[in-house]
C-alpha cells in the first residue's frame, strides 16, 4: 500500500510540476497586461524622475516580457517571489505573516461545516421526507444562495452590535498578545505553548468569521452527506443489521456514515483551498490580517509580484489538496485504488 | 443514545472544550485604557522619505518633528528650530537656528547634523518626500545648532514647505543601513526606518503591523512637554492606528465605542445617525479641503478653452452642497489669507454654455469620459450631479469606474489614457497658498497634475510667488493666478469642505492651538482623554 502511495505521489508530482509552470506564465503575463504604471503608483507623483528610472530598471520593467520572466521565475523557485510594491517588503514575508490567519479561518470554518452538514445530513437522511429533511434542505439552500460576506455583517449586526456577545475585529482583543510563532495560527499556537488564554480569545474572534464563509459549505456537505446516506442505507448489510435488532442510531453512525464520508472528505479538500480564495469579503469585513484580503488588495493596487504570488500560491493549494483528498480517500475505501484515481 | 460514559465524553468533550476555553477568552477583556483608537486607509508610510499621501503625514506627526510647524493662526511656527532667518531677504539662502535639548526618542539629542542628514536622505533617495525638498541645492552645518540651506531658486516660503521634512535620528539610522545604490550610505537605512522609530515626535512607534496597524505610546520627554488641560483630561499614552476603511464595520466599531476618532467618509445620513447617538459627536477640525474636477486640457474635446467653459456653465456645485455641509470652492482654498474672495466663480448658466460652445472647435455631442474613483463618497456624489448636469445640458457622457488607486494613478501618467474628467480632493499639505499651486499646479500630469495644464505663463507667476518676499506682493500674484485659472477653466470647483469625523466626546480637541492643516489636524498631541467620562459610557 505504502509502495502504491508513493507511487502515486511521485507521479503527480510530476504533473504538478508543469501545471504551475504554465500557471506561473499565465498569471506573470496577465498581471503585466493590465496597463498600470506601478512605479509611479509605488513611488508617489512628486519623486524624482532618477528615483522612478531607477527602479524601473531595478525591476527589469523595461525588459521584454520573457526577460521578465527569466528574472522572476529564477527568484521564484528560490523562494523569492520579489518585493511588494504595496507593503515594501520581501513578498514571501507577507505571505508568511498573512497565509496562516486564513488558513485559520478556513480550517475552523471547515470544522464547522463539517460538523454542521454532517449532522444536517444526517438528519435528513434519517427522517427522508419529513419536515426534517425540509428544514435542512432550507439551511443549506440559504447556504449556498447567500454570499458569506452577507451573513459576516448580518451576523456582525446581530452578535457584535446589537447583543454585543462577539467582538466585531480583528484577531485577538487588544490588550491580549499573540502567542510566540511556530505555525502562525494563534489557536494552534496557543495550545503548543500553553497559553489557554490566548486560545480562547483566538476562538472568540473567529467564530463569527468563520461561522460566515463556511456556511456555503454546510450546504454542499449536508447535501451530498444525505444522498450517499440514503444510498447506503438501502444496502443489503444495513438491513442485515437491522435485521440482527441493532438500533437505528447504532447502524447510522456506526455502519453507514463512515461510507458515506467518502464524498464528503473529497468536497472538503476542494472546499479548503476554494475557501481560502473566496474569503476576501470577510476578511474585509471582520478586518481580519488574511491572505485572501492581501491578495485582492494587490489586484487592486497593480503590486505586480504580489499577485503572482499569490496566485502560485493558490494554485499549489489546489494541487495539494487534491493530492492529499486523493490519498484519504483510498485510505477510506480500500476498493478505490490509487492507480484508477490518477 | 448514549450507551456509555465513555461515549458520552467522547461527544461532549470537545464542545465542553471548546466551551471553557471560549469563556477563559471572554475573561480577559480589557478594562478602560487610555488609548485613542482611529482608522485610516493602508498603507502606511512611517519613513518621511517616502510619505506621499495624506495619510502618511498622519504617522509622521506622531513620530517625527520638523524645524517649523503650521501654526493655529495660519502660516509656520517655529519647531525644531526656533528662529530662522532669509539671507538678504532673497529667499535663496537660508539660516535656520535649532533649538538645544530637544531629544530624540532614544534620549540622544537633536543636532544639526541630523537635519543635514535627513534633507540630504531625502534629495538622494528621490523618493515620495522629494517635492518637498527638491528646491534645495546645498545644506550644511554651520555649528551644531545652526543650518544652512542654499536653494537652486528663490523660495520665499521656505520654511512652509518643509514643515512636514522630518528630522531623523543619523546616528541610529547610520547603524541600520542596509545594501542600495548610495554609495557606502547603501539603502539610507530605508529597510529599517520604514518598520522602526528614528524620530523625536510626541509618541513613539511601537508596534507595526504591515498593513494592519501602527501603535504608539506617549513620549513623556517630549521637547514641547505636555501641558495640564485640567478637568479631568490627560495627555492620550497611546494611540492605535487600524487599516480600515470599510465604511459599516466603522460606523459600528464607533457605535461599540471601539473606534474613538473616524475618517472614513460616510454618507450624510450615517453622519446624522452616528451625531444623535449619546456620546459621539461630530468633529471638522482639517480645514479647507477643495474637491474639484481637473479637466484633461491634452485631450479633445477638453484641450479647447471654449468647451472646458462650457463645462463649468453647465454644471450647478451648489447641489452637492446640503450633503455634507459644503461651500462654494476656491481654487486657493480659504484657509489661506492669499484666497481670492473676489474671484468671479462659475454658476450653472445655459445661456452662457452656449455662447462658449458656439465659440469652441468641438461640437457638444463630442464623447466625453468622467472618471470615478470607487470608495470614496465625496467622489460617488461628485461624479453623479456632474453626470447627471452633463447629461442633462446635451453633453454626451461616460461614466467610467476605477477600482484602487493603482489604476488611477497609472492612468494619469498620460494624457492619453487619462479620461477627460477626474475628481480631485485637495487637502493643504503644508500651511502656505503654495501647497495647492506648487503642488497641483506648477506640474503637469499624474494624478495631482492630472490638468495636464502646462503652461509657462502660469508657472512663471507661480515661481514669482514663491520668490517674492512681500506678502503683499505675493498675495496680489496668488491672487492673480486665481483669477487666470478660473478664466482658463482646466478644473471644474466643486465645493469647500471641512471634512466630519465622527469622535467619541470623551476625546478633546485642543482647537485653539491646532492648526486644521493636513497632519497637523491628527496630530494627538493636542488631544486628551477623559477617562472617567469614558468609563461611564462604557458602563464601567
Amino acid at each position: 500500500m505504502l509502495w502504491h502511495i508513493l507511487k502515486f505521489v511521485a507521479k503527480r508530482f510530476l504533473y504538478s510540476v508543469l501545471v504551475l509552470v504554465g500557471l506561473s506564465m499565465l498569471v506573470f503575463v496577465i498581471a503585466r497586461m493590465v496597463p498600470t504604471d506601478v512605479v509611479r503608483a509605488t513611488l508617489g507623483s512628486h519623486a524624482s524622475e532618477r528615483a522612478i528610472v531607477d527602479m524601473r530598471t531595478k525591476l527589469h520593467l523595461d525588459d521584454s516580457l520573457p526577460v521578465q520572466y527569466y528574472h522572476w521565475i529564477k527568484g521564484a523557485v528560490r523562494g523569492d517571489f520579489g518585493i511588494s510594491l504595496m507593503t515594501k517588503r520581501p513578498v514571501v514575508v507577507d505571505l508568511k505573516e498573512f497565509l496562516p490567519a486564513t488558513a485559520e479561518l478556513a480550517l475552523v470554518s471547515l470544522v464547522f461545516s463539517l460538523i454542521v452538514g454532517q449532522v444536517l445530513g444526517v438528519v435528513a437522511a434519517r427522517y427522508r421526507n419529513s419536515w426534517l429533511d425540509n428544514v435542512s434542505r432550507m439551511i443549506a439552500y440559504s447556504g449556498t444562495v447567500t454570499p458569506a460576506f452577507i451573513f459576516g455583517i448580518l451576523f456582525m449586526l446581530i452578535f457584535s452590535y446589537w447583543l454585543n456577545i462577539f467582538p466585531t475585529m480583528g484577531r485577538l482583543s487588544s490588550g491580549v498578545s499573540p502567542p510566540p510563532t511556530i505555525t502562525g495560527m494563534h489557536i494552534l499556537d496557543g495550545l503548543l505553548t500553553g497559553r489557554w488564554h490566548v486560545v480562547g480569545d483566538a476562538l472568540w474572534h473567529i467564530l463569527l468569521p468563520a461561522v460566515s464563509l463556511g456556511l456555503s459549505a454546510v450546504a454542499q456537505e449536508s447535501r451530498v452527506t444525505r444522498a450517499s446516506m440514503i444510498e447506503n442505507l438501502s444496502k443489503a448489510y444495513v438491513r442485515t443489521a437491522r435485521a440482527n435488532a441493532i438500533p437505528q442510531s447504532r447502524i447510522m453512525f456506526r455502519y453507514v456514515l463512515k461510507p458515506s464520508l467518502i464524498p464528503t472528505v473529497a468536497l472538503m479538500g476542494m472546499d479548503f483551498a476554494t475557501t481560502i480564495s473566496n474569503a476576501f469579503l470577510v476578511e474585509l469585513v471582520f478586518f481580519w490580517p488574511g491572505f485572501s484580503r492581501y491578495g485582492v488588495t494587490a489586484m487592486l493596487e497593480g503590486d505586480l509580484f504580489a499577485i503572482s504570488a499569490v496566485v502560485m500560491v493558490l494554485g499549489v493549494m489546489f494541487i495539494v489538496m487534491n493530492l492529499i483528498v486523493d490519498i484519504i480517500t483510498s485510505i477510506l475505501d480500500p476498493r478505490i485504488s490509487l492507480a484508477e484515481r490518477s | 443514545m448514549f450507551r456509555s460514559r465513555n461515549t458520552k465524553m467522547k461527544v461532549f468533550g470537545p464542545v465542553l472544550l471548546v466551551v471553557s476555553l471560549l469563556l477563559i477568552g471572554l475573561c480577559t477583556q480589557a478594562e478602560v485604557e487610555n488609548i485613542l483608537i482611529t482608522n485610516d486607509v493602508s498603507p502606511f508610510a512611517c519613513d518621511p522619505a517616502e510619505i506621499m499621501f495624506w495619510n502618511h503625514y498622519r504617522s509622521g506627526v506622531l513620530m517625527y518633528d520638523g524645524l517649523t510647524y503650521p501654526a493655529a493662526e495660519g502660516g509656520v511656527q517655529p519647531h525644531l528650530a526656533e528662529s530662522w532667518e532669509s539671507m538678504a531677504g532673497t529667499g535663496y539662502d537660508w539660516i535656520f537656528h535649532l533649538r538645544q535639548g530637544v531629544k530624540f526618542h532614544d534620549g540622544t539629542e537633536v543636532t544639526a547634523e541630523d537635519v543635514v542628514f535627513s534633507f540630504q536622505r531625502t534629495l538622494d533617495l528621490g523618493l515620495g518626500a522629494y517635492g518637498l525638498v527638491e528646491p534645495i541645492k546645498e545644506i550644511s552645518a554651520i555649528d551644531d545648532y545652526t543650518v544652512r540651506f542654499t536653494l537652486n531658486r528663490a523660495v520665499s516660503v521656505f520654511p512652509a514647505v518643509i514643515t512636514y521634512a522630518f528630522i531623523l535620528n543619523k546616528d541610529l539610522v547610520m547603524q541600520h543601513l542596509g545594501p542600495g545604490d548610495h554609495g557606502e550610505m547603501g539603502d539610507y537605512g530605508l529597510e529599517w526606518v520604514r518598520y522602526n522609530d528614528a524620530g523625536s515626535g510626541p509618541y513613539t512607534l511601537e508596534v507595526h503591523e504591515v498593513n494592519m496597524k501602527l501603535e504608539f505610546e506617549r513620549f513623556e520627554d517630549y521637547f514641547l512637554g505636555w501641558p495640564d488641560y485640567g478637568d479631568n483630561l490627560v495627555p492620550i499614552e497611546k494611540v492605535r492606528i487600524i487599516a480600515l476603511w470599510e465604511p459599516t464595520t466603522a460606523k459600528n466599531l464607533v457605535i461599540d465605542r471601539e473606534l474613538d476618532v473616524t475618517y472614513s467618509t460616510f454618507p450624510q445620513s450615517t453622519f446624522e445617525e452616528l451625531d444623535a447617538i449619546e456620546g459621539i459627536d461630530l468633529n471638522a477640525v482639517n480645514k479647507s479641503h477643495v474637491l474639484v474636477f481637473h479637466l484633461n486640457t491634452q485631450k479633445k474635446p477638453t484641450d479647447d478653452v471654449h468647451f472646458r467653459r462650457a463645462l463649468n456653465y453647465a454644471f450647478d456645485a451648489s447641489q452637492t452642497f446640503p450633503v455634507w455641509g459644503s461651500r462654494p470652492g476656491h481654487v486657493i482654498g480659504t484657509i489661506y489669507p492669499e484666497h481670492n474672495p473676489d474671484a468671479a466663480l462659475y454658476e450653472r448658466n445655459l445661456d452662457k454654455m452656449k455662447e462658449e460652445l458656439a465659440l469652441s472647435e468641438y461640437p457638444q455631442d463630442t464623447p466625453l469620459t468622467i472618471w470615478w474613483p470607487i470608495g470614496d463618497y465625496f467622489f460617488d456624489v461628485m461624479v453623479g450631479v456632474l453626470a447627471a448636469d452633463l447629461t442633462a445640458a446635451g453633453f454626451n457622457i461616460k461614466v467610467e469606474q476605477l477600482q484602487g488607486l493603482a489604476p488611477l494613478i497609472s492612468g494619469c501618467s498620460s494624457p492619453d489614457t487619462q479620461g477627460h474628467a477626474v475628481p480631485l480632493q485637495y487637502a493643504p499639505e503644508y500651511p502656505d497658498a503654495d501647497s495647492t499651486l506648487n503642488r497641483v499646479w506648477y506640474f503637469a500630469g499624474g494624478y495631482s497634475g492630472s490638468h495636464w495644464f502646462d503652461d509657462p505663463q502660469l508657472k512663471e507667476q507661480i515661481e514669482l510667488g514663491r520668490a517674492t518676499v512681500d506678502a503683499e506682493q505675493r498675495k496680489a500674484i496668488y491672487q492673480e493666478i486665481e483669477r487666470y485659472l478660473l478664466d482658463q477653466a482646466p478644473l471644474i470647483l466643486v465645493s469647500e469642505v471641512d471634512p466630519v469625523r465622527a469622535m467619541q466626546d470623551y476625546i478633546y480637541v485642543d482647537t485653539e492651538n491646532i492648526a486644521g492643516i493636513t497632519g497637523a489636524a491628527v496630530n494627538f498631541y493636542y488631544y486628551r482623554i477623559d477617562l472617567n467620562r469614558k468609563a461611564e459610557l462604557l458602563g464601567q
